[in-house]
């Protein structure tokens, strides 16, 4: 399942995003272990079948 | 008693004596002309096989040196070969080749090898600028360049692939890294415990992506001191808000033009 988190770096609020199976997640055909965007973007995620890479 | 014989009885006598005596010698005649028509017979039979055997040997004559010539052409094309390789390794020995096709390749089993010395510095961990022109594939295999004590600075003028894990992870001198070319991913912790990493120059005209902000882990770009991306002018607001680009906590991103990296 896809995991959404408000998060603040440096006084900038952002949306953190993970799969909470330790799976990739991906957007546009690129995958990431986690995504940190800045808020207000509505970048929206789909996780992959691939674990993460420790 | 004298039994004296007649004239004619004697004449008689005397012509059966001749007659059997004549038949005796062409009976013996004869029994020679069998015996020398036996003779001759087994004589020509002997010049066949002779005859048979000096053709049988010859085409295996001819065999053999054909065979001789081609595996000499075979042991020709082999030290061609060996020749056309010999500007990285050094033979330590010859291959003798022989009519009878006889080789000895055993000095072969030990050869040098000549490596660029930049392969020799990374091995020996005395790396300290890495240039890399022409397109390698080498990023995408994890580690690679990590572990580098003494390597300050990395320069890549063609990548390609994704950048692996930890590919220049652990080099505590590292410094500036100077990539182009058509890569467009780094991948998790390539740059993790580099203290000294500070400058990273990304020229292409895409924005790289990044697997995420552990790609920076314990860098300046991260841990407080401050690290700077050069990008080009063109793409400097996106990277600002780009995945996981605008989440390293002490990263400043500058465009190329106009920089001492132009």
């Amino acid at each position: 399942m896809i995991i959404k988190e408000e998060i603040e770096i440096n006084g900038r609020q952002f949306v953190k995003t993970y799969s909470d199976s330790g799976l990739m997640i991906e957007r546009e055909g690129v995958q990431y272990g986690e995504a940190i965007d800045p808020d207000g973007f509505g970048r929206e995620y789909t996780e992959t079948d691939i674990e993460v890479e420790e | 008693m004298i039994n004296l014989l007649s004239e004619s009885a004697y004449i008689a006598q005397t012509n059966k004596i001749k007659t059997a005596i004549t038949n005796k010698v062409n009976a013996i005649k004869a029994s020679f002309t069998r015996i020398g028509a036996k003779l001759g017979a087994n004589i020509n039979w002997l010049e066949d096989v002779e005859s048979t055997l000096d053709d049988e040997l010859t085409a295996i004559n001819t065999e053999l040196v054909d065979k001789g010539s081609t595996q000499a052409e075979d042991f020709s094309e082999v030290a061609e070969k060996i020749s056309d390789i010999q500007t990285g390794i050094t033979p330590t020995g010859q291959i003798a080749i022989t009519q009878n096709g006889t080789y000895d390749v055993t000095d072969y089993a030990s050869a040098s090898v000549d490596v660029p010395s930049e392969l020799v510095k990374l091995l020996n961990n005395e790396l300290v600028e890495l240039v890399i022109v022409e397109p390698v594939y080498y990023y995408n295999h994890n580690t690679v360049f990590s572990q580098q004590p003494n390597l300050e600075k990395v320069v890549i003028k063609n990548s390609s692939g994704t950048f692996a894990q930890q590919l220049f992870a652990n080099c505590p001198k590292l410094k500036i890294v100077d990539i182009d070319g058509d890569s467009r991913g780094f991948n998790n912790a390539v740059f993790t415990n580099d203290a000294s990493f500070d400058t990273l120059i990304l020229r292409a005209n895409h924005v790289w992506s990044m697997y995420g902000v552990t790609t920076f882990n314990n860098t300046p770009f991260r841990n407080g001191t401050g690290g700077t991306v050069y990008v080009p002018q063109a793409l400097l607001s996106q990277y600002q808000n780009a995945t996981n680009w605008s989440a390293l906590e002490s990263t400043t991103f500058l465009p190329i033009e106009g920089s001492i990296y132009e």
